[in-house]
């Protein structure tokens, strides 16, 4: 026989801990508000903090949703009226985290509002905070010509509302979307929704011109293939990156799109003559995202979206027990996708607070005291943020001490501690393991 | 008679033990292998590899999740640093650094669990060999 | 008359992922399995890893099999098929029949979670790309189970490896021809994560991919794609055909646009990225529970912004039973399956049970 399996069970104890069943979500806008409705249902009490003045988040920016026949608007309406209604939300307005202590089960977060300061404590947090469109365009092109596709989308809203302002449109509309950092569908899937809506409503030239149309979602093949239908242009950028020039009367835009091309030298290069141009922004973190991140002391990925790119952490888990993502935050903007995280992190909190009291397994790790020189070694090297400091009366560092609740038994500190002052409950039968096993 | 080079075989329990099979497993491991399962291939310690050695393994393998695949993030990271600094001890002594190796596996490569042990055994099996005929005696670990 | 609180229907990755989750919460759950063994057919995939982890998840389904397996809230029927449902949520009866010993048994139940997954594309409706017909060209999926079982990349026919290799995407997707008219959304990324993997494996490959508009949405895999531009040969057009010439090497038809014409290039290997349709009997499961079988066979919902939601209260769907979706798509759709019947089931019932750890 092979194989020495480290059982942890003898002398480990299981012990019945108290938790907060209250859970703050950090973000109003979709995914929060789903989180939240969520775990109401659940019977969770909720607090949800919003930096802006009223939720709803990036998604009201939207004129209109791609794949989707709900307007965005009521999607997020009906989910802040249903949120308002229920007396289990505690809803703060013009909030921001600014301080968080504490661990699972029990965390203590300082939040900001109107220049006061609130105490909150929660058994668990779910950071919702979306995403924030930059406004910086990469452009050439005056400001009247060249417009970002959130600026479209304001206009498409103010179009759609008034009947007026739709002869007013520019006749030959050229967007212009990029592959780079995009993580979803919902750059290309846009453009597309919106030039469909151009051509309903105007009698305007559109164009689309893209790396890849991104049809992985619900209803994006159908999209496509009805842009295309009501006369929308698309082209591919293949290898060359658009040129834009300014022109007597407007702009021109080339693109290369090879399907274009033909026998006798033409290699599909295009001028559009458009007089008015529609670049991409890029999304990114909300600015207070970065500072988030370090008040919670979790991973990103190399992009700076929430979670590390790490499959087990996917869809919703960070590297701390009780820290959740859903949604935009991530780095994903695909509704279906949002609302079936914020089910999932509902989920992820209910197992872990089971409405007050967790079965917790306590001694796993141990620190003997006698042993730690207070180097914080294990400290930085957990990658879980389960070790604290226990501190005297007088505030002089005593020893450092597992968190069991928080504690993964990765056995990671174990092995760094440089003085063997950490033992995993296991380890006893490691020199056996190994003598048997040879 | 020549005998088999003896392996231990860390394997962290997401990985490698996952890759190793179950006992009733159709490719069943070879009897030189012994297999010691752990949380994460970052538990495993320096003195831990050193002590397979004096207690009589001939080589000695940590198997770990690939690069960005940690549960726990940075486990694989530290361990690899280890496994270097085992290896350049070994060649301190004069022994051969291939003795001791880190290997990322995920859980579905059991043929590739299964190719590492027999290269590390390949590696391992001359040196013994070599070494006992030298002395003129079997049963001693040798280097 | 065994009673469980949830019965999942498919023990593929969707399937295992919402039993676990209901687990968790200490509810009794039954998984369904119409085949010889439980993981469908993400517990054929191999791993892709060449440097780093390329997040295919293939890993994370032999974890949950066996998290499943040792979990003792969760029962496991193999060779089980749903014959009939009746009742309503909170109270349905389940009929079933185990193949093997053609036995039919019966199951009480709160909810049903419907994970039945999918079937991969048959590339023999597609004839005239040759599978079956030539020993060189394969599926992703066999391509998939061929590095799983064997660590390389080797031609079917002689069993060397290939020096010239192409991938053919949307083979049976975004297809109106053949009433496919929607993305399978997994196959780029597979393949690209395979020919990455075949490259790493045979330094000398030569990767032609042939496609229509690569999907590269997904955390991270926008700078994989770069790499992957940058050591593979990419062409927007899908092949005509792909013939076996006198030598076995595999003749590759396809439109250059930039010369107008048809081409002829010739590969020693050539891999099919077959997509996914519906499971053939979804329809008839779909009748059963009394759901909406949707236009293509894949699963509807009610209203589209609740992808989990089925026409009959307490019948929930989990997976690519619902639409295409890969391991990490299927993972997060079980989840909130999971989170549906868990929240009706603690509604239903006040009692909590010993948590778990």
């Amino acid at each position: 026989m092979n194989h020495y399996s480290k059982t942890v069970n003898s002398g480990v104890r299981l012990e019945r801990i108290s938790v907060n069943k209250r859970v703050l979500v950090v973000g109003g806008g979709m995914a929060g508000l789903e989180t939240a409705l969520k775990l109401t249902r659940l019977g969770y009490e909720v607090t949800l903090l919003e930096t802006a003045e009223s939720p709803g988040g990036s998604i009201l920016s939207l004129s209109s949703l791609y794949g989707l026949s709900g307007e965005s608007d009521l999607l997020v309406q009906s989910r802040i009226e249903a949120i308002k209604q229920n007396p289990a939300v505690r809803v703060l307005t013009g909030a921001r985290l600014v301080g968080v202590t504490g661990t699972v089960g029990d965390f203590r977060v300082e939040i900001e509002q109107a220049g006061q300061t609130i105490e909150n404590r929660c058994g668990a947090i779910v950071v919702a905070t979306g995403l924030e469109f930059g406004e910086e365009l990469p452009g050439t092109g005056s400001p009247e010509k060249t417009i970002s596709h959130k600026e479209l989308e304001r206009r498409l809203v103010d179009l759609q509302q008034s009947e007026t302002n739709r002869s007013r449109m520019p006749s030959n509309i050229c967007l212009i979307v990029e592959d780079e950092g995009v993580d979803s569908a919902m750059f290309s899937a846009s453009a597309l929704k919106n030039a469909l809506a151009i051509k309903r409503l105007s009698k305007s030239s559109v164009f689309v011109c893209c790396d890849n149309v991104n049809v992985a979602g619900s209803g994006l093949e159908e999209l496509y293939r009805e842009a295309r239908s009501e006369g929308v242009v698309i082209f591919r950028l293949e290898d060359m990156r658009p040129q834009v020039r300014e022109t007597r009367t407007g702009l021109a835009v080339t693109v290369k799109d090879s399907s274009a091309a033909a026998p006798g030298g033409w290699q599909g290069l295009i001028e559009i003559e458009c007089d008015l141009l529609v670049l991409p922004e890029r999304a990114t973190v909300p600015a207070d995202g970065v500072s988030l991140q370090h008040l919670l002391n979790v991973s990103c990925d190399s992009d700076g979206w929430f979670q590390e790119n790490n499959v087990w952490a996917k869809p919703v888990e960070s590297n701390r027990r009780g820290i959740f993502f859903a949604g935009g935050c991530r780095g994903n903007f695909d509704v279906e996708d949002i609302l079936a995280e914020a089910k999932g992190a509902a989920l992820e909190v209910h197992n872990l607070l089971r409405h007050g009291k967790r079965l917790v397994p306590v001694g796993r790790v141990a620190v003997d005291a006698s042993k730690c020189a207070v180097c914080l070694t294990c400290l930085r090297s957990c990658p879980h943020d389960a070790i604290e400091i226990l501190v005297d009366d007088k505030g002089h560092n005593k020893a450092a001490r597992i968190i069991d609740i928080a504690c993964e038994a990765c056995g990671i500190c174990v092995a760094q501690c440089p003085a063997n002052a950490i033992q995993m409950l296991a380890d006893q039968f490691r020199d056996q393991d190994v003598a048997v096993s040879v | 008679m020549r005998r088999e080079p003896r392996i231990v075989a860390f394997c962290c329990e997401h990985s490698g033990k996952l890759a190793a099979g179950d006992e009733s497993s159709s490719a069943a491991l070879p009897d030189n292998v012994g297999i010691i399962s752990v949380p994460c291939s970052g538990s495993v310690q320096t003195i831990d590899i050193l002590g397979a050695f004096r207690a009589g393994a001939d080589g000695v393998a940590v198997f770990g999740c690939h690069e960005g695949s940690c549960k726990h993030v940075t486990g694989n990271k530290m361990v690899k640093k280890r496994v270097e600094y085992v290896a350049r001890t070994l060649e301190e002594i004069g022994w051969n650094r291939e003795r001791v190796a880190f290997f990322p596996v995920a859980a579905v490569e059991s043929k590739v669990f299964r190719d590492r042990l027999a290269e590390l055994s390949e590696n391992v099996r001359d040196r013994i060999h070599g070494y006992e005929k030298c002395l003129g005696k079997q049963s001693e670990s040798a280097p | 008359m065994p009673e469980s609180d949830l019965v999942v229907i498919g023990g593929g990755i969707a399937g295992v992922t919402a039993a676990l989750g209901a687990a968790e919460s200490a509810y009794s759950v039954y998984i369904v399995e119409k085949n010889a063994d439980i993981g469908g057919h993400g517990a054929r995939l191999c791993c892709k890893a060449t440097d780093a982890c390329r997040q295919c998840g293939a890993c994370v389904v032999a974890d949950k099999l066996d998290q499943v397996r040792s979990n003792p809230h969760i029962s496991i029927l193999t060779n089980t098929e749903v014959e009939q449902v009746s009742g309503s949520a909170g109270d349905f009866h389940v009929s079933l029949l185990c193949r093997d010993i053609n036995e039919k048994t019966f199951l009480d139940t709160a909810a049903v979670i419907v994970a039945s997954g999918f079937e991969p594309f048959d590339a023999r409706h597609k004839p005239q790309l040759g599978y079956r017909t030539s020993a060189n060209v394969v599926t992703g999926l066999d391509l998939e189970e061929q590095i799983r079982l064997t660590g390389s990349v080797a031609r079917p026919s002689d069993g060397r490896p290939p020096s010239r290799i192409a991938f053919i995407q949307c083979v049976g997707s975004r297809d109106a021809h053949i009433g496919n008219d929607y993305c399978s959304r997994v196959c780029c990324k597979y393949a690209l994560r395979m020919a990455g993997l075949a490259q790493s494996l045979l330094p000398e490959l030569d990767v032609a991919v042939f496609y229509m508009d690569i999907q590269i949405a997904g955390k991270g895999f926008h700078e994989f794609y770069q790499t992957c531009r940058e050591t593979m040969r990419f062409v927007r057009s899908i092949p005509v055909s792909v013939r076996e010439s006198d030598s076995e090497a595999l003749e590759v038809q396809y439109e250059d646009s930039a010369k107008g014409r048809l081409v002829r290039e010739t590969f020693d290997m050539v891999v099919l990225s077959v997509g996914m349709v519906p499971a053939r009997d979804a329809t008839d499961l779909a009748t059963i529970l009394g759901i909406d079988a949707g236009s293509c066979g894949f699963f509807a919902n009610p209203e589209p912004t609740d992808t989990n939601r089925t026409a009959v209260e307490g019948i929930w769907l989990a997976g690519a039973c619902q639409g295409p979706k890969d391991i990490e798509g299927s993972i997060a759709h079980a989840r909130a399956a999971a989170m549906d019947a868990v929240s009706f089931l603690s509604s239903r019932r006040n009692i909590l049970s010993e948590p778990l750890l």
